[in-house]
């Protein structure tokens, strides 16, 4: 079973900027696939959907096996883990420990298994439980709240985690910690980011969408190779391999 | 004391340890707010009020609360309760002890105003005490635990999360107006341009943030946290700051 797959997705916002016109692709389980493409490409849109955030205009999406539905929104909710690029949108309660642990309550935890949720998944991202727990969320580095928000999503224990420019902002020792991280996640995951050699360091299939259309899709180690294709599509070559 | 919203939390003092640390944030909130209502229906005298402040000094003393601290923050508040009160001390009717034109301070306006200001200052120090050991989302659980609606705590609870973010934006904002000025102040039409801007990306945050909510799973109703039971300490404060508001009440009525 394909834990995601997206068949011709479009996408209209109420402005008429058609954002996805026609997106389809499928992450096979354990797969780690990097979606790039310039700035207003459809990326974040994208995403939206996954989680079922914004209703599909036209095409059908399937997580873990069954459709988007009102219905199965509980279902998806908890199969798909979706951290957002600003952790100021994501984390809104008032501490570490309520806001890692909203998620959960949410799918019903509470006493001590909630509060070990909370635990496990903040040492998962290397923040002290200690340290950490009581600390109000204005008051963290964008490192630290990032890394927050992350365990926001873990503790709700996703099969798929879908992360939109996760390395946006991170100083170089935030940014490496980060790509560890992912790389020890044993979950399916899909990053989009401009950062391309997080990408080829993270992710074994890349999908290259530009205009709300899938340019084309392979090998991260190919395509990030190819000059001519990212730079008619608006990137270009990742700085470890412009040599 | 909503004056000290974006620091409070932050105080140092809320970490420490004492006797009054250990008491629970509701506990806490409830010995607070009872002294606040006994400061409300002690009748004016002096030697009253001298009761109050040596039984909040002493709980001073007890939590470890730096008095230069306590004393900032009540000279900040006091300006604010001051001109707030100044009606009281122009409306006095009886011995004119000062004039000024139209406006004269009376003496009982001026005993008037120095009642209330007592009691301004006795229910302040009581409130700041609470706002220095307890981090600001202890009390909004506090409040919670007490029964106070749950939606207004989490709006509640977002204002005071949201509030340094947004005073980082306007910040922000106007660094960036000014750094494209050559004046240091900016005109109405662009600070009137700031704020509007500030609207609309409050809006928006309020959006995404609704957004990321859902991704969690949030459907709509906040989930209850559990409310850990008061130990019998946590109760005989509570009731002991009870028995002294009434004691001081039964006191000066037998006098």
């Amino acid at each position: 079973m394909k834990p995601l797959v997206v068949e011709s997705l479009f996408y209209t916002y109420p402005d008429g900027t058609q954002a996805l016109r026609g997106v389809s692709f499928a992450l096979t389980a354990g797969q780690n696939v990097a979606l790039v493409g310039p700035n207003g490409s459809g990326k974040s849109t994208l995403l939206l959907h996954l989680n079922g955030l914004l209703e599909a205009e036209r095409g059908t999406l399937e997580v873990g096996g069954q459709p988007l539905k009102p219905q199965n929104m509980d279902f998806v909710r908890r199969y798909v883990g979706l951290v957002f690029q600003n952790p100021e949108d994501q984390l809104f309660m008032p501490t570490v420990q309520e806001d890692v642990a909203f998620g959960p309550q949410n799918l019903g935890l509470a006493g001590t298994e909630l509060t070990n949720r909370v635990r496990e998944c903040l040492e998962v991202v290397g923040l002290e439980p200690a340290r950490f727990l009581e600390r109000p969320c204005f008051n963290l580095s964008l490192g630290e709240k990032k890394r927050v928000a992350l365990a926001g999503v873990l503790a709700m224990q996703p099969e798929v985690l879908v992360l939109d420019e996760p390395s946006a902002g991170l100083d170089p020792r935030g940014r490496r910690r980060l790509i560890r991280l992912l790389q020890d996640f044993p979950q399916t995951k899909l990053i989009a980011t401009h950062d391309l050699d997080l990408a080829l360091e993270t992710c074994s299939e890349t999908i290259l969408l530009e205009r709300g259309l899938v340019i084309t899709s392979g090998p991260t180690s190919q395509l990030l190779r190819d000059r001519v294709l990212l730079e008619t599509h608006g990137l270009e070559l990742p700085l470890s391999l412009q040599g | 004391m909503l004056l000290h919203v974006p620091t409070f939390s932050l105080a140092a003092a809320a970490y420490q340890d004492s006797p009054w640390h250990r008491l629970a944030p509701r506990a806490r909130l409830g010995v607070s707010l009872i002294l606040v209502l006994g400061v409300a229906v002690t009748p004016a005298r002096l030697e009253l009020w001298g009761i109050y402040a040596l039984f909040l000094l002493l709980l001073i003393v007890v939590s470890q609360v730096s008095p230069v601290t306590m004393v900032k923050r009540l000279g900040v508040e006091l300006v604010f309760v001051g001109v707030l009160l100044l009606s009281i001390l122009w409306s006095g009717q009886g011995t004119p002890l000062v004039s000024l034109g139209v406006l004269q301070i009376t003496q009982d306006s001026l005993a008037r105003f120095g009642g209330v200001l007592a009691k301004a200052l006795l229910s302040l120090v009581s409130l700041n005490l609470l706002t220095l050991t307890t981090p600001a989302p202890r009390i909004l659980q506090a409040l919670e635990q007490l029964r106070f609606p749950r939606l207004l705590v989490r709006v509640l609870e977002l204002m005071l999360r949201f509030l340094a973010v947004l005073v980082d934006e306007l910040g922000s904002m106007k660094r960036a107006a000014q750094a494209r000025r050559a004046g240091t102040l900016l005109g109405w039409g662009v600070a009137g341009n700031i704020l509007g801007s500030l609207f609309l990306r409050t809006y928006g945050r309020g959006e995404r943030v609704h957004l990321a909510m859902q991704a969690r799973g949030f459907k709509g109703s906040f989930q209850s946290t559990g409310v850990p039971p008061l130990t019998v300490i946590d109760g005989l404060a509570v009731l002991g700051t009870v028995g002294f508001v009434v004691g001081v009440l039964l006191w000066q009525g037998v006098r």
